[in-house]
This record gives structure tokens, C-alpha cells and sequence, in this order.
């Protein structure tokens, strides 16, 4: 019987290897969507200020702290975004910022925005204000890159 | 032994199984195919210290928003009748720009985000209006199928501002360096009152090799 044990193993592997088929490549591709746990990061979070360059955050290190960020609404019924900017260095860096905004049910209605340019001295803080167009607005999303 | 096979051939089949996690599928990192189009909200391949499209995209929707934050324009029943048009918008700066640049885009992007918030007036196509009117007045055409008013419409508020300008020159270098301001106000037309206001700003410095046309 102990005589059988590598050959069951030996037949088990090459029935475990026959399942792997090579995939065939053809037609149009689907739009992914990444959901991993080691890649939390990889899908969107709504009413957030992200940094989207790598010269500015990395895993590692930042050159910018998101101090402050929130939302509130205007007379109007549009809604006030900000986000106070922490320049972490000590030279200055300009920064550029622009919003998403989406309705309640997640669907974009506006944007993105140009980008608005901010100066930060350095070791200062600067901020990003901007209001939506519309009023039927329940999230937003703010992307900050370094300045071109 | 036979149990001995019967417990190590499942378990060596869940140890393969097990190493088969699904694979992150990493992002493919490579910039994108080579085009003359380039994104209007962002800094071109050329640049100079003049008004360029990023500058124009980024006042006008930062003026739209602030307007329609406002409740004296975006907050009031009937809705205002606001004209905005180059009309009473000056270039008194070095920078050689079409007015209408600004003023068309605003326009349209405030009569878009605003709707029905504000009503505009196209004062710039009145005498289309006005041709149109003595053709159905006179009899050569019919009335149409809307309405007839006794007159085009008035505006409330009409834009006004200006784009101006300080230079700066270093003969050495060659370096020139250019401040630039644009005020927009918006005007109530019966008084005379401004009940609006905003302010863009920018400073370029670059050697001005570049020709706006």
C-alpha cells in the first residue's frame, strides 16, 4: 500500500494540472474592476481627497498631508466642497485640484472640473473650495496632482 | 496503508487547489498612444506666459460655480434674465486673446448647469431676433407656433470685466514675466448696482518665444 501512495499523488497532480487550460484571447475585453484585498486602494471611495501622483505619494513617504476635507451646502442647494492641503516640505509646491460630484444614487452629474491651481509655501497650508453646479449633488471625489 | 491513501490524496488535492489563488491582475503602467490632441484643461506642449486653454477652462468654471453659489443670482423667483457677452468685457492687457472665448464658454456652461436657475438673454443675436420679428410682423411670414410678445426680453444683470495686465521684462535673460488679472462683475441693470463679483489671477514667467495668434 505505501508502494501506491506516490503514484496516487503522481496520477492527483497530473489530473489537478489537466484542469489549467490556457485561456483563448478573443473578442472584446470587459472592463475590470479590481477588488483585492492586498489593493484596497484599487477602487474608488466616494467623498474623499485623493492623490493621484506618484511624485508627490507614494506607499512610503508624502509631500502633502490632507489636513481638513468635508462638504456642506450653499443657499442655493449646491453643495461646498473643500479640502485643506499641508505642504509637508520645505520648498514650495504648487498643486492642482479638481472634483467629481455624484448624485445619491452614485451616478456622476458633473465633471470632472478643470484643474484649479494652489500654491503652497512651504510647511503652509492651502486649500481647494469649489461648489457644484447643481444641486442634486450627495458625493464627492477630489483628485490632487502635482502642477504642470 | 489504504486509510493511509485515502486521508493524503484528498488533502494532497486541497494543498494544489490552495495554490491556485486568483491572480492580482496588476496595472499595465505604460503611457498611451502618441496624438496632436491634447486635453484642454491641462498645460500644453506649448506654453507661454499668455492666456492659454487651461486658463480659460479653469476661470470660467470657477466663475460658474461662484455664481450659482449666489442667491442673488441663482436663488431668485422669477428667475433673473442675466446677459453675458464680450460686450462690456475689455482686453486691456498685452495678452492677445478673442473676448469671446471666455464669454461664450461661460455662458453656456452657466446656461447648462443653471437650468432654468437663470434665464439668458442672447443680446448678441438681437437683430437675428429683430429681422425675424418685421418678417412675421409684415405679413411675409406667419406668427410661428411659441407666442408673440410685445418686445424682446430685457436683462436684469449683465457681465462686465476686464483682463489687465503687468509685464515684466529681464533684458539679460531674456525672461519675461507677465501678471494677469480678470475681474468679472455682474451688473444690475436698473440700478446700476454690482451684486457680484469675481477675480482670476495668474503669473507667468517663461522665455516669451511663443506667438498666440
Amino acid at each position: 500500500m505505501i508502494r501506491q501512495l506516490p503514484l496516487t499523488l503522481c496520477l492527483c497532480s497530473i489530473v489537478t494540472a489537466g484542469c489549467v487550460q490556457t485561456p483563448i484571447i478573443e473578442g472584446a475585453l470587459p472592463g475590470q474592476r479590481i477588488s483585492d484585498a492586498r489593493a484596497p486602494n484599487a477602487t474608488m471611495h466616494m467623498n474623499r481627497v485623493v492623490i493621484i501622483d506618484r511624485n508627490l505619494q507614494t506607499e512610503q513617504s508624502s509631500k502633502l498631508a490632507v489636513e481638513r476635507a468635508g462638504s456642506s451646502s450653499n443657499p442655493t442647494g449646491t453643495m461646498k466642497v473643500f479640502a485643506t492641503i499641508r505642504n509637508r516640505t520645505t520648498f514650495p509646491q504648487q498643486i492642482e485640484a479638481r472634483v467629481q460630484f455624484f448624485d445619491s444614487g452614485q451616478i456622476p452629474v458633473e465633471g470632472p472640473s478643470p484643474w484649479q491651481r494652489i500654491y503652497l509655501d512651504a510647511q503652509s497650508i492651502g486649500n481647494y473650495v469649489t461648489s457644484s453646479a447643481r444641486a442634486d449633488v450627495a458625493h464627492y471625489y477630489v483628485e490632487i496632482r502635482e502642477a504642470r | 496503508m489504504k486509510i493511509l491513501t485515502l486521508i493524503t490524496t484528498p488533502l494532497a488535492i486541497l494543498a494544489m487547489a490552495g495554490c491556485a489563488s486568483a491572480p492580482y491582475n496588476p496595472a499595465n503602467n505604460t503611457a498611451g498612444r502618441a496624438t496632436v490632441y491634447e486635453d484642454v484643461r491641462s498645460s500644453g506642449r506649448v506654453q507661454g506666459i499668455g492666456i492659454e486653454s487651461q486658463d480659460i477652462a479653469s476661470m470660467t468654471d470657477k466663475m460658474m460655480r461662484d455664481m450659482l453659489a449666489n442667491p442673488i443670482l441663482a436663488g431668485r423667483s422669477p428667475s433673473p434674465r442675466i446677459i453675458v457677452d464680450s460686450e462690456y468685457f475689455r482686453n486691456e492687457s498685452s495678452s492677445r486673446i478673442n473676448k469671446n472665448l471666455i464669454t461664450d464658454r461661460l455662458r453656456i456652461d452657466l446656461n447648462r448647469a443653471a437650468n432654468g436657475r437663470m434665464v439668458f438673454v442672447g443680446r448678441h443675436f438681437s437683430d437675428m431676433v429683430a429681422k425675424e420679428r418685421d418678417l412675421k410682423r409684415s405679413g411675409m411670414v406667419d406668427g410661428g407656433t411659441i407666442r408673440s410678445t410685445a418686445a424682446q426680453a430685457g436683462g436684469d444683470f449683465r457681465l462686465g470685466g476686464r483682463i489687465a495686465s503687468l509685464d515684466a521684462l529681464d533684458p539679460n535673460s531674456g525672461t519675461q514675466s507677465r501678471w494677469q488679472q480678470i475681474t468679472f462683475e455682474m451688473v444690475d441693470l436698473e440700478l446700476g448696482t454690482i451684486v457680484w463679483s469675481g477675480i482670476y489671477e495668474m503669473k507667468k514667467s517663461a522665455q516669451n518665444d511663443i506667438i498666440y495668434r
